[in-house]
């Protein structure tokens, strides 16, 4: 009697491979769906990655031409985004890591920029954060926050905060264990909480 | 279950991605400890508040953009190194390949041996009679064992001839 020798791929369930296995086979408009889809996530998630706009967008176009020109190579032994978002991270790793020399270390602004709000607090004549500093201004310390953490807290946070994506998920597009995933969300949950101090007591008093 | 264990855990325990049983333990030691219930509240914030950032929109045009840069790309003359690894790429897993090398190390071998005879045979050429003639003698030295037992040779000749003219 006939056994089947392998259990049907799951990933081909996912709608975004079926695409893309028709743009393999020569369908170039379901290369424009899936950008359509995926740009304005991968851009974010660069952008909050680098929190420099103009370099998120020119790496986001070069994450689309590696998908494009490596498509021959892609089989589906993960989801689509999964792949796009292990491509991605490499990107921005190599940038940022190219660029680090010549820029001012990130954790040393963030630091010097911390200090001069902690300053801010401790002056009874400035006003409190939930009084005097606007959105925008809170805004960017959680970008800062985000940037400060290591490259590694920081890419599975934006992965599970912002792209929603599984333990299993994150592991595959950092190319590590689910074990060191679960790690590296403790930790850098522990550091955003120390980063954020000011403002999540203040939201806890809100509530 | 103490604060110092849960601690770890908090973090999944907010997402839920706990066992079953390590989720209620976690929650019977939150539901007793004000501490760590604050900890946890201070883990929700924090976590919650990363979403007020706002998103930025793509460029206009960025499709477009897009696919000039691909033709661009592929307009472009292909670097030796690329053109090399394309080759690569389509020979590696051919027998023809492993041929192409056994070819290569005989080749080199043979011009070797060519070119160095070659080169003895000219510079012995080109040598003053009177050395080449010490070179001759070298040759002679070198041999010397088997001239010496060509003399051995001719007596054992000269003995069976003795022998045959005695018969």
């Amino acid at each position: 009697m006939d056994q089947p020798s392998h259990a049907p791929n799951p990933y081909l369930s996912d709608p975004d491979v079926q695409l893309f296995l028709e743009f393999q086979k020569g369908e170039a408009r379901a290369f424009d769906t899936l950008m359509h889809k995926y740009y304005k996530r991968v851009l974010n998630f660069l952008y909050r990655y680098c929190a420099d706009a103009a370099l998120a967008e020119d790496l986001t176009q070069e994450v689309f031409l590696k998908v494009y020109e490596n498509a021959s190579r892609y089989t589906p032994q993960s989801k689509l985004q999964t792949w796009i978002y292990t491509i991605a991270h490499n990107l921005v790793l190599n940038e940022l890591r190219t660029r680090k020399r010549k820029m001012v270390s990130i954790e040393a602004t963030f630091e010097s920029d911390d200090s001069t709000l902690k300053r801010q607090f401790e002056d009874p004549n400035t006003p409190s954060p939930a009084q005097g500093i606007l959105d925008e201004e809170k805004q960017d310390i959680i970008r800062k926050a985000i940037l400060s953490l290591p490259e590694n807290q920081r890419t599975a946070v934006l992965l599970r905060r912002f792209e929603d994506m599984s333990y299993e998920e994150i592991a595959q597009a950092m190319q590590t264990s689910v074990q060191a995933v679960k790690s590296l969300l403790n930790r850098a949950k522990e550091n955003l909480r120390e980063k954020l101090a000011d403002f999540v007591k203040d939201e806890k008093k809100d509530k | 279950m103490d604060c110092r264990e849960i601690k770890p855990l908090l973090s999944e325990y907010q997402e839920g991605s706990l066992s079953e049983a390590l989720q209620a333990s976690v929650k019977a030691h939150l539901d007793g400890c004000p501490l760590c219930r604050e900890e946890l509240q201070l883990f929700e914030n924090a976590w919650d508040m990363l979403r007020e950032v706002p998103e930025i929109e793509p460029q206009p045009g960025y499709v477009g953009r897009f696919w000039a840069r691909v033709a661009e790309r592929e307009s472009r003359p292909q670097p030796l190194t690329e053109g090399l690894q394309a080759l690569w790429g389509s020979l590696w897993n051919v027998p023809a390949l492993a041929a192409i090398c056994v070819v290569l190390v005989i080749g080199l071998f043979s011009i070797r041996n060519v070119y160095w005879l070659t080169r003895a045979d000219e510079r012995l050429a080109r040598l003053p009679l009177e050395e080449a003639e010490i070179v001759e003698n070298i040759e002679l030295a070198q041999h010397i064992e088997v001239i010496e037992n060509i003399d051995l040779l001719e007596d054992f000749e000269i003995i069976e001839n003795l022998d045959s003219l005695k018969s």
